[in-house]
């Protein structure tokens, strides 16, 4: 079906529409779009664990971040140092300028190139240029913030502001100068922390060889305070080369040191799109799910034993495992999710059962239990049930994980309707036992949950404090009392159990870390895809992006975990089998194409 | 696609250049003129930020797409929860301003843009794929992530209101 024809919509529809058509962007949009870029780092291929609200962060929150860290509990600080502001833009100096609505952004330099010994002068200016005599504009302090970015490697400096409400009227034309200041934040395990150190003890502006990104960013509300009705950005590049006769020595470092990790799994497939299930409850048998997941086109589950040799396939969108031996498939029908079914596969014998309905997803207990959600043609409700059992609840099961290691509670995300990925809804537990509904405090978004063998769960929560904030957190949940407050962790996103208590958590600007929630404490261990064994070690893939290695003693401990690296830069996993003896990863390549590597642990 | 995924910016600042004008558009249908510059910003930057995800290069544009679409649905469940903050009226000053001050058209604007509005943002949504991109109706519920016959009965809901909020302007 083609769908009604355009001639359907009322005229002024379609004039509006025309008018869409028509519409030409600023010509300045890509710039902003890029000091915005500049500015922030791409987010890696995290796990699902590293995902949800808190990948959903804009560039301009992690620019808060930065802010944050600059004053909260970590090393760093402001220092002002800044260098004073030139009446005009000296011989060999640069200036670049942005204009947006009301106000001009001026970013300058004394010269386009240094020597690590030249101190160096920056300062930006903002100026008023609407219609009114004056306004007042209410702002952090300072009301500019410079970043300094080092292009061909990993030292980033600045954005360190005071969450103040400060005022400053702006007189029309009148430019209002803000001299360089310095800012630095790092944690104590950063590699570069000891860089970071010693450059902010230097009262003088200088830095390392290298070319640098000098990027300027200021945010203001007018005439009352909070909002963003002032919000731009500039930037310009330096370079900066060793003074002759000199020694790269002579320049601070902090060069994280990379131990190369040992450890490489055998390929046992290569395919396109393959995102590993998991295993069967008894490690005997491996799911992997190929394909795009999309109504179109062919997606298929494989199944390997447990040396890697592929036992058989069949075709299917999604599985879960709801014993040792069968493994629960959801198939679209031609109508996507709307039409899907879901038989029940017994890997040892090969014989399929169906179960009558149509399904859009699949949740397995491994202990027996299958959450199955409703497919709904109108598309209006999410519900699901369980194999078995006539009661439906709203919402559905969070996935992939759903179920804690008992088989007992499964998490719902209590959707009324139709929900966006992030949209907010309540967090409940499902008594598998007694088919009760046990509500939480809490509203998730899509996102995973944890079990730890101690009863507890950790996952993904919005808001937490009920203020409206759009601000994440770890929730710990003790599933003896659901309703009761969790232990929060702001701003980071869940991740697994280890079994002495504490739980790997992360977000997408720092590196995975350990979580003890008794005492707090948070300590930073990899940069990459993190697994935990039932025994508690940690496997790594190591993330190979833009070269770097992050701080990780591979092969060795860190923070109080035993910790192995893997080579290569993971998309997925990796995946501990139940025992802990083997683990599953896949490695991405370009076009969707990924590599599927397993590994024997001694 | 691959470079910029990789982090090199310059590339993707290519891509940037590529797609801003096709996005832009479908911000302005969907929300309109005055908060188009912002979706389009925080589309491009998001798309950045997650452009490692992204595991087929082929399928970059309507990736894109779907960022877009999103945002746009959010800003329009923004103004729903915060209606003073609606730019609709702005959007329609402009649009009065640039017409030199032809009131008919300030009207005509005004009460095209209350139509829209009253649409729901998954409605709206499929509106703007279908008519204004111009995708069939099955890469209108890949992009939605919904099933097609969702399409086809938001479609029909959509006309509905919009007939009744237009009914000299059926054809």
């Amino acid at each position: 079906m083609t769908g009604p024809a355009r001639e359907d919509l009322p005229r002024e529809v379609r004039d509006q529409l025309d008018g869409a058509r028509g519409a030409v962007p600023p010509v300045d949009l890509v710039d902003g779009v890029m000091v915005e870029v500049r500015g922030a780092r791409q987010v890696r291929v995290w796990p699902a664990w590293v995902r949800g609200s808190v990948m959903g962060l804009g560039a301009a929150a992690a620019l808060l971040l930065v802010a944050f860290l600059a004053n909260g509990p970590f090393g760093g600080n402001r220092t002002p140092s800044g260098t004073e502001a030139p009446a005009a833009v000296p011989s060999g100096g640069q200036l670049v300028t942005v204009v947006e609505g009301d106000f001009r952004l001026e970013l300058w330099t004394d010269r386009k190139t240094y020597t690590t010994d030249d101190p160096i002068s920056i300062a930006a200016t903002l100026t008023y240029i609407g219609p009114e005599a004056s306004v007042t504009l209410y702002h952090a302090d300072p009301m500019l913030t410079f970043l300094l970015n080092e292009q061909a490697g990993t030292r980033s400096m600045g954005g360190g502001v005071d969450d103040v409400c400060q005022q400053t009227v702006a007189r029309r034309n009148e430019a209002i100068t803000i001299p360089y200041t310095k800012s630095a934040a790092w944690t104590p395990d950063d590699p570069n922390a000891a860089f970071y150190q010693a450059w902010m003890r230097d009262p003088v502006l200088r830095l390392p060889a290298g070319t640098w990104t000098v990027v300027v960013l200021g945010e203001a509300s007018v005439n009352t305070c909070g909002g963003r009705d002032v919000s731009l950005g500039q930037k310009l590049d330096i370079s900066v080369t060793l003074p002759p006769g000199a020694t790269p020595s002579a320049t601070p470092t902090a060069s994280p040191t990379p131990v190369e990790p040992e450890l490489t799994g055998t390929k046992i497939s290569s395919g396109q799109d393959m995102r590993i299930v998991g295993w069967s409850p008894d490690g005997r048998w491996l799911a992997v799910h190929a394909g795009s997941g999309s109504s179109s086109g062919v997606d298929l589950i494989r199944i390997f034993d447990a040396k890697g040799h592929e036992v058989g396939s069949l075709g299917g969108v999604d599985a879960s495992w709801m014993s040792p031996d069968v493994l629960a498939v959801l198939r679209y029908g031609e109508g996507g999710p709307a039409t899907g079914t879901v038989i029940l596969h017994h890997v040892s014998s090969g014989l399929d059962e169906g179960v009558p309905g149509h399904f859009s997803g699949v949740e397995g207990s491994g202990t027996g239990r299958l959450a199955l959600t409703i497919a709904d043609p109108s598309g209006e409700t999410t519900t699901f049930k369980l194999l078995g059992s006539d009661a439906v609840y709203p919402g559905y099961p969070l996935t992939p994980g759903a179920w804690d290691p008992t088989g007992r509670w499964l998490a719902i995300r209590e959707v009324s309707g139709i929900a966006g990925p992030g949209d907010p809804y309540p967090l409940a537990l499902l008594d598998a036992q007694t088919g009760a509904l046990v509500e939480t405090p809490y509203k998730v978004g899509a996102t995973s949950v944890f079990f730890s063998q101690d009863g507890h769960m950790l996952t993904d929560v919005v808001d937490p404090t009920g203020t409206g904030t759009p601000v994440g957190a770890a929730a710990l949940v003790d599933l003896v009392a659901p309703r009761a407050a969790a232990v929060l962790l702001q701003g980071y996103g869940s991740g697994p159990a280890l079994p002495d208590g504490r739980w790997l958590v992360g977000r997408p600007e720092l590196e995975a870390a350990v979580w003890n929630p008794a005492t707090g404490e948070i300590v930073k261990i990899a940069r990459g895809q993190v697994g935990v064994s039932a025994s508690g070690v940690v496997a790594v893939v190591r993330d190979g992006y833009g070269g770097q290695t992050g701080g990780l003693e591979l092969n060795g401990t860190a923070a109080g975990v035993e910790a192995i690296g893997i080579a290569g830069s993971g998309w997925y996993g990796p995946v501990w089998s139940p025992a802990g003896d083997r683990l599953v990863y896949a490695l991405g390549q370009n076009a969707g194409a990924t590599d599927l590597y397993l590994l024997a642990v001694p | 696609v691959t470079r910029a995924r990789q982090g090199d910016s310059t590339a993707f600042e290519q891509l940037a250049m590529q797609h801003v004008t096709n996005l832009y558009r479908i911000a302005t249908a969907m929300v309109g003129a005055a908060d188009a510059r912002d979706v389009t910003q925080e589309t491009l930057v998001a798309a950045w930020r997650q452009l490692p995800r992204l595991r087929d290069d082929g399928r970059f544009e309507p990736w894109l797409r779907q960022i877009c679409v999103n945002r746009c649905r959010n800003e329009l469940r923004r103004r729903a929860r915060h209606p003073e903050t609606n730019n609709l009226l702005a959007d329609a000053f402009e649009t009065h301003r640039a017409s030199s001050a032809d009131p008919s058209a300030l009207d005509r604007r005004l009460a095209v843009s209350d139509a829209l509005a009253v649409l729901p943002p998954t409605q709206r949504a499929v509106v703007v794929l279908h008519y204004f991109v111009g995708l069939p109706l099955r890469e209108v519920a890949g992009t939605l992530a919904i099933p097609e016959g969702t399409v086809k009965s938001r479609l029909g809901a959509a006309l509905t209101q919009l007939r009744a909020a237009f009914p000299e302007g059926e054809a």
